[in-house]
């Protein structure tokens, strides 16, 4: 075994979660790992449906009801979350992992002042007297940079715009001082001076705390300068996990490439032509066989089609699942290849074409 | 910021919509108002894509809404074809509302979820004709068609059906299928994912070359803006700071707030400088009581005792390149300075 220093703070391995719904079963997780060390940043990227909400709160043992199949580990601070009995979890709930979530004007209670809200945790986990705890939330509530903290611990929640209105939630999760933070889309419902401000506030804080932190979110440009490490999930499934500067500079999956390539640049002219991505998610009761992005990939070949490509970890730790891995002759060859036989999915990155269905076998695939 | 002025509106006769001192205010309780917008000069020409881009609240949504008379401005007035569209009564201003269409942020619900797709894109021409139920189809389906979705498909089929993306399409068609010759798109891909927002984009740039239409795009993220724009209009707190051509605007803005904006604008590439320290301690001020002289002067780092005193006006900076600010991030040629 390794010494209790190397030990990552949250180990997760092989992290299955399904849902058993009225037309089959949803793999929504589907065999995830990964380590995140204290003090550290993970950034989870990829579409709506992958998968990467369900991770983070499978972690937390937020995934309630009957219809829930969780299998893997967790490994929190040495012991499997996924095992523990929620009496625990409550316990760690807060005080060790913190959340926060996407929508602030949800996720805080409209009826309850501000400033009870920011010390619920404390005075739960700790006990702390009503007035040290309005000294304590006035203090979370300055170093999360909010104006006149003495009036806002006394305001509701609409009194606040929605950028501060997140930076109270930070303020909550921060409270109890944990060691870990999952922040799930933390600036998606945000403009982007507040998402700015909001990412920094984050990471001021993390560094203060050393705090590890994982960021869930659907834009690259979030996670980009931000993050230690980064996980690309598509349809449950990590496609590419790599260092951040390895992610864009070395981009190796096909998927991590597209989504890179949908997103515009101001550093691109006007009217520059995006690379749009073919077809949609897949529909996670009814995999395809083979590479879940295949019937999308603009490099797809019979073989991805038919067997699905294990997550294969280069010297420099760079991990990929895909047999025609971009920045290689193979993916070269194949894109030649799709470019000649006009696949749909292929032109839809050459031409900037509009492709709604994708067929799931390369003999239907020319247009 | 602050921007009275309207020195970078164009000749009247090259312009398709222009707008002068378009002022929204919305009363509320005692006798106060929002300054929702506060005296926006604009103009559109044909075939031009206008991007409108600031924070929410600072008035760009309502600013395009009140070129279509939705509601109509306070005060100002919006030529369209040189008609005052704000002097119309009802039944003239229905009738060219038929030229200016609107699409919205949230695809999925702006379409009625109880309503097939054939009757919502048929909805307008239930309306204005024509009122042959054929004619009505065969046009439903080649608009369905030219946004990229299958009529025979789709026809019968309900909102919920469909992903966010496509039932951004299918109000893309049902915008389209009077034929305007003006799209109002507010924030039209701010809901959608990235790789939904390109096919969004690619296809808002093939129906306005196949179509000839005229765009104000609105979104708070300038990637996007910069994307699909020819001419971008930067808004804070109901005043407009600067109007560029827009790739000057990126090589060189000159407004401090162009350059707060984009140095937010998340940029996928690591090796980027990021300014990971800047947290400001205010809000944006609010419409009630903006600040004085220039209204963006109580989060500029420039400002200076002028700028509260006084309104910064509209001048020049280079070819097609305006901005209102006393102190701009580029040198102004002295003979550009002018007054409303």
């Amino acid at each position: 075994m390794t010494s209790a220093r190397d030990e990552p703070l949250l180990a997760v391995r092989d992290l299955h979660t399904h849902f058993s719904i009225n037309a089959g079963l949803l793999r929504a997780v589907d065999g995830v790992s990964f380590d995140l060390r204290a003090g550290q940043t993970l950034g989870i990227v990829g579409e709506s449906g992958s998968g990467k909400t369900v991770l983070s709160r499978t972690i937390m043992r937020l995934n309630l009801g009957n219809n829930v199949h969780t299998s893997g580990q967790a490994r929190f601070d040495g012991q499997d979350l996924l095992t523990l009995p929620m009496s625990e979890m409550t316990e760690i709930w807060g005080q060790e992992i913190a959340m926060v979530f996407q929508d602030p004007m949800t996720s805080l209670n409209p009826v309850v002042k501000i400033g009870r809200q920011v010390t619920e945790h404390v005075r739960k986990h700790f006990g702390v007297s009503k007035k040290e705890a309005r000294t304590l939330a006035v203090e979370l509530l300055k170093s999360v940079r909010i104006p006149e903290a003495e009036v806002t611990i006394g305001s509701y929640p609409h009194e606040l715009s929605g950028g501060m209105r997140q930076r109270v939630s930070i303020a909550i999760a921060l409270a109890c001082s944990p060691k870990l933070l999952f922040a799930d889309e933390p600036t998606t419902a945000l403009d982007v001076t507040v998402q700015h401000q909001i990412l920094n506030l984050l990471g001021i804080q993390q560094s203060e705390r050393n705090m590890a932190m994982v960021l869930v979110t659907h834009d690259l440009g979030v996670v980009a300068g931000r993050t230690d490490e980064i996980i690309v999930m598509y349809a449950g499934k990590i496609v590419e996990q790599a260092s951040t500067d390895q992610i864009f500079q070395k981009t190796s999956h096909p998927y991590t490439e597209a989504l890179l390539r949908s997103i515009p640049k101001t550093d691109q002219p006007s009217h520059t032509r995006l690379a749009a991505i073919a077809g949609r998610p897949p529909n996670l009761i009814t995999m395809p066989t083979g590479c879940a992005f295949s019937p999308r990939c603009p490099y797809a070949q019979d073989r991805c089609f038919e067997e699905e490509p294990p997550l294969q970890i280069n010297q420099d730790g760079h991990a990929a699942a895909c047999w025609y891995q971009v920045g290689t002759a193979e993916n070269q060859e194949a894109w030649d290849k799709n470019l000649a036989a006009g696949r749909l999915s292929t032109m839809a990155v050459a031409k900037g074409q509009i492709v709604d269905e994708v067929p799931i076998d390369l003999t239907t695939g020319s247009s | 910021m602050a921007g009275g002025g309207k020195a970078h509106l164009r000749d009247p006769e090259s312009v398709l919509i222009r707008a002068e001192d378009l002022v929204v205010e919305f009363p509320i309780s005692q006798g106060r108002v929002v300054n929702a917008v506060s005296g926006v000069s604009l103009d559109v020409k044909q075939g031009e894509t206008l991007g409108l881009v600031g924070e929410s609240g600072c008035g760009k949504s309502t600013t395009a809404k009140s070129l279509i008379q939705l509601p109509p401005p306070t005060s100002g007035t919006v030529s369209y074809l040189g008609t005052n569209l704000t002097s119309l009564d009802e039944k003239a201003l229905r009738q060219a509302r038929t030229d200016l269409q609107m699409i919205f942020q949230d695809p999925i619900s702006s379409l009625n979820p109880r309503r097939k797709i054939g009757d919502v894109v048929a909805e307008p021409l239930r309306v204005w004709g024509p009122h042959n139920k054929d004619e009505q189809i065969s046009q439903v389906d080649a608009m369905l068609e030219a946004v990229g979705i299958d009529p025979a498909i789709a026809r019968d089929k309900r909102p919920h059906e469909f992903s966010g993306g496509q039932c951004q399409r299918i109000s893309i068609a049902r915008a389209l299928v009077l034929n305007p010759q003006v799209i109002i798109c507010d924030e039209p891909v701010s809901a959608l994912d990235v790789s939904v927002q390109a096919q969004i984009l690619n296809m808002l740039e093939d129906l306005k070359a196949d179509y000839g239409l005229t765009l104000v795009f609105i979104a708070h993220d300038l990637a996007v803006v910069k994307n699909i724009s020819d001419r971008i209009a930067v808004m804070y707190l109901g005043k407009l700071c600067e109007v560029s051509e827009s790739n000057a605007l990126y090589d060189a803005p000159a407004h401090p707030y162009t350059e707060l904006l984009l140095g937010s604008s998340p940029v996928p590439d690591p090796t980027i400088n990021l300014d990971i320290t800047m947290v400001e301690e205010e809000d944006l001020p609010s419409p009630i009581d903006p600040p004085s002289g220039c209204r963006f002067r109580t989060r500029c780092k420039y400002a200076t005792d002028r700028c509260a005193q006084e309104e910064p006006m509209m001048r020049e900076v280079s070819q097609d390149h305006y901005v209102a600010c006393h102190h701009p991030l580029v040198s102004v040629p002295e003979m550009a300075e002018v007054s409303a």
